[in-house]
């Protein structure tokens, strides 16, 4: 078999077959995911799906990788790439059940695929600098807050370490400018958009 | 504990009742997002008393500039005797759907009816998708008090001077003669002969205004600078009436067949 009669899904089964069965268990650990997340709204997508990791010690932080869609019922449709990173640093332990992360600052880059998104613009469409900003990329600021709850409570044999439900308020850098400009006429809270999620850590 | 659970809980509350839940800043319309506003502003239009002078405000490119659009409004409602007003395009600044129905919180809390023109700014991302959910389509026209207003999108760099826009067959069409029409009246973003305005229908776009009878100007916006050019060298006025964002729109007055035009400053 040539390396071109190869499909794209054959190329995963083998990823992953090395990736559970190789010998290389430190790679194996660095890139299993630790946690994976679903969320609804957030700027993000109607539903979107994310898979992350944890950083720093204690898991003070996680970044999450995923992809959202909106449906043309929804507005849509549209596809959106995404990176998050969440940086948590209270960790309230509730007893023997869970733990309460309330403030979790964070950020997060949206990319929206399609031909009416580009990350820069046309130079035979448009003279240099007519437009300044990226239709397809979209960095946005986030405050989340977070409950952890171990199955282990109902589940004896769980192998999952947390089930957590968390909301999280954001806004991107095209809100934040209308914002800064119009601060005596327009409420902050004009710009901040809510997502809620369900996270599964492992 | 109770810090967190009050943030949760304060966070959701102040923005369950505002549009918080946004699925994407590109999405076309949600659930809140206002439709057919040209076309309902046009019904409450009609329903109302006309004297003999059609008088108008010509606005533009609101665009980011939510305190100037507020004092805007409230200046408009102290004067008398407006019919409606058109926003002639740049509604939005980053073609959101976030941002025209902010514009729009403001319009609608004017006392007389408004019309939206796309503009450049308008077409960028999917903001053309979003003008038309909420105002209808981007070619439209009306007729009132025997003045017919023909409105289009005139945003030809947008569409990369494809010679598409505007559209010149739909904009003669539009410009015939039609019973109870006295005078015709143009209303686009982009003016003819502008930098943005597609150069490879300019000799035909004012020839077919030109040889219009009964058409007695052209407005427009996106200049920021108002002004009166006559880029043709003919008889009809391309009225530019300068930003919102500059605290200045443009008082037209239609009476008997004439024109007039004041630029005002608030």
């Amino acid at each position: 078999m040539s390396l071109s009669t190869i499909r794209p899904k054959s190329f995963i089964v083998i990823i992953l077959t090395t990736f559970c069965y190789g010998n290389n268990l430190l790679a194996q650990k660095f890139l299993i995911p630790k946690n994976v997340t679903i969320q609804y709204a957030g700027s993000i997508g109607f539903i979107s799906g994310d898979f992350g990791y944890n950083l720093f010690k204690k898991e003070r932080g996680t970044m999450d990788f995923g992809y959202g869609f909106v449906p043309a019922s929804k507005g849509g449709p549209l596809n959106i790439l995404n990176v998050k990173f969440s940086y948590k640093p209270f960790n309230i332990k509730l007893k023997e059940w869970g733990n309460l992360l309330p403030v979790n600052p964070g950020f997060f880059i949206s990319y929206h695929l399609g031909s009416n998104y580009h990350i820069g613009w046309n130079d035979d469409q448009y003279p240099k600098g007519y437009y300044w900003w990226s239709t397809a990329l979209r960095p946005n600021i986030s405050l989340s807050s977070e409950l952890k709850i171990k199955p282990n409570i109902i589940f004896t044999k769980s192998r999952m370490r947390y089930i957590s439900i968390y909301t999280e308020v954001s806004t991107n850098e095209l809100y934040f400018i209308s914002f800064v400009q119009n601060h005596d006429e327009f409420p902050f809270t004009n710009i901040l958009k809510l997502g809620i999620g369900t996270k599964l850590y492992f | 504990m109770i810090c967190g659970v009050r943030f949760l809980l304060l966070s959701l509350f102040l923005l369950s009742g505002c549009d918080a839940f946004e699925y994407s800043p590109n999405v076309a319309f949600d659930n809140n997002s206002p439709r057919d506003i040209n076309a309902k502003n046009l019904q409450k239009l009609l329903t109302v008393n006309n004297d003999d002078t059609i008088k108008i405000a010509l606005t533009g490119d609101t665009q980011r500039s939510y305190e100037q659009t507020a004092a805007f409004v409230d200046k408009l409602n102290s004067i008398p005797n407006i019919d409606f007003v058109f926003l002639a395009g740049d509604i939005s600044d980053f073609g959101l759907l976030q941002e025209m129905k902010w514009v729009n919180d403001y319009y609608s809390k004017l006392k007389v009816p408004y019309f939206g023109v796309i503009g450049n700014h308008d077409r960028v991302a999917n903001g053309k998708e979003v003008f038309i959910n909420m105002y209808g389509p981007v070619n439209y026209s009306f007729v009132f008090d025997g003045v017919k207003f023909v409105c289009y999108d005139s945003n030809g760099r947008e569409s990369n001077f494809d010679g598409t826009t505007p559209d010149i067959e739909w904009i003669q069409n539009e410009l015939k003669p039609q019973a109870g029409v006295n005078n015709f009246v143009t209303v686009c973003h982009v003016p003819a002969g502008d930098g943005d305005f597609d150069p490879t229908l300019f000799v035909r776009y004012g020839k077919v205004l030109d040889t219009t009878p009964g058409l007695l100007a052209s407005l427009n916006a996106h200049k920021h600078k108002s002004g009166v050019y006559y880029p043709y060298g003919d008889n009809i006025p391309y009225i530019i009436t300068s930003a919102i964002q500059h605290r200045e729109f443009t008082i037209i007055k239609i009476f008997n067949g004439q024109l007039n035009y004041e630029f005002i400053d608030y």
